[in-house]
């Protein structure tokens, strides 16, 4: 077999320098091209508890993706999502929704898919075209399993669009070592109040593993750090 | 929030003149939940030539109640490299169903009904079949008891047909506790075997607090063990 796999953990740290989370993930780049993203989640104030496990093809974009959450120490819900054409369905159980069928149609492919691990968010980045001079450029057909910033609600897909910008090549440290890392940010509409809102992104180029993450404006202000990464664990 | 996290690594090992040779690894993390509902989640890697001449990758997360009886899971595969099949199961008292697209049965929609509910399921992780000891019963310990109708995502020796929903039956038996070394630690244990006709005979060793896998060994053709080589709580 000559597939890779990688691992990591990342803590969520609020505006207080609290820990109010944390997330473990692994990914296997298969001998296909395929991408497979598992990530388990805790949010301890929201108390939301997630599983992923995302596969993209070899430009990053999804192919299916499982997501089970529980939300405030309950079970709400379990779903299968999949991208095929210009369309996606979702097969789900939702303790409010009961069993779903859902498809959507878009007008063309799926470019990305947000299922709210934080190490899903950097594979956006992925749909940057480093030839096009652009800056910033905006995905369409961008999937969503829930439009709460946290994720805790489905899993049922909507489709909107994630405009990014890229911001350079720079060298970070986190608690899991010195990266060489792509930086960019999402432009995000405000809250209603006008609060502007961001969220910055370092990953490492090529492979867009997570390295550290920071938002303003929403989500407690908080950063998201890589405090573990292994390769061939 | 009050859940709790165990993780661990199973070897997969091929010895059968006494020269041992790796051909797989499975990293596993279960969490119980507050509200009873247990969730495994399974990554296995299977070289080709022991169980069959093709290697396996699988992805597995399968969610359990609290009497261990599956509520719905997710399994997705590769064969020899190449992406075989992603599908999503669902179990209830009546039925089972299962959602899944595979590159030679194309998007397939399946659903089963169920004279009793779902005693167990088989994902086919390793650390998976230690949950089919949960329908043992312990009032009647002396017997080799039937496990009839039990749900499977592939009736392969390695799971990797699929996945869709078939079924198989066994007999299970109970050799009492033990305590048994591996290089994880040692672990006080329960020891189970599964009886069965097509497949070789299978024994167990699980924690008595959970079903958490601690050892395998199939005799047969697979003359192979399974070991936990890394425990972790609360990591």
């Amino acid at each position: 077999m000559d597939h890779r796999n990688i691992r990591g953990k990342i803590l969520y740290i609020g505006g207080d320098d609290e820990e109010r989370g944390r997330e473990w993930f692994s990914m296997t780049f298969h001998e296909d091209g395929q991408r497979t993203l598992r990530a388990h989640c805790e949010i301890d104030d929201t108390e939301v508890l997630r599983e992923t496990v995302y596969t993209m093809d070899e430009n990053w974009q999804p192919l299916d993706c499982f997501n089970r959450l529980h939300v405030e120490r309950k079970f709400l819900g379990t779903g299968w999502v999949r991208a095929f054409g210009n369309e996606a369905e979702c097969e789900v159980l939702n303790t409010t929704l009961g069993r779903v069928s859902q498809t959507v149609t878009m007008d063309g492919p799926a470019k990305s898919l947000t299922v709210h691990p934080l190490t899903c968010d950097v594979c956006h980045c992925a749909g940057y075209d480093h030839s096009n001079s652009e800056n910033p450029q905006t995905l369409s057909n961008v999937l969503s399993t829930s439009p709460m910033p946290n994720g805790a609600s489905g899993p049922f897909l909507s489709v909107g669009q994630v405009t990014v910008m890229y911001d350079g090549r720079e060298e970070i440290t986190v608690p899991a070592g010195t990266f060489e890392v792509d930086h960019y940010h999402f432009v995000l509409k405000p809250q209603p109040d006008g609060t502007p809102r961001r969220e910055d992104v370092w990953c490492i180029p090529e492979d867009y593993t997570f390295v550290k993450v920071t938002v303003d404006g929403f989500l407690k202000n908080s950063r998201y750090e890589l405090v573990e990464y292994e390769t061939e664990f | 929030m009050k859940h709790r996290n165990v993780r661990g690594k199973i070897a997969y090992i091929f010895d059968p003149e006494g020269e041992r040779r790796d051909f797989g690894r499975e990293w596993w993390s279960v969490t119980f939940h507050e509200d009873g509902q247990r969730t495994l989640r399974a990554h296995c890697e299977i070289d080709p030539g022991v169980v069959a001449d093709r290697s396996v990758l699988r992805e597995t997360v399968y969610t359990t109640d609290e009497q261990y009886h599956p509520l719905d899971c997710f399994v997705r595969l590769h064969e020899s490299g190449k992406f075989l099949g992603s599908g999503w199961f669902r179990f209830t008292d009546g039925w089972a169903e299962c959602e899944a697209v595979n590159v030679t049965s194309g998007r397939i929609s399946q659903r089963m009904d169920l004279d009793v509910p779902p005693l167990s399921f088989g994902a086919h992780p390793v650390s998976c079949d230690m949950l089919h000891c949960a329908r043992f019963d312990h009032r009647e310990p002396k017997t080799i008891q039937p496990c009839n109708g039990v749900l499977m995502s592939s009736r392969e020796h390695d799971g990797c047909s699929g996945p869709n929903l078939c079924t198989t039956q066994f007999g299970l038996q109970y050799l009492g506790r033990e305590e048994i070394t591996v290089p994880a630690g040692t672990f006080e244990t329960d020891h189970y075997r599964f009886v069965l006709d097509h497949h070789p005979t299978e024994d167990l060793w699980c924690t008595t607090d959970g079903f958490l896998f601690v050892k395998i060994t199939v005799g047969g053709y697979m003359n192979a063990h399974f070991d936990l080589v890394e425990y972790e709580e609360d990591y």
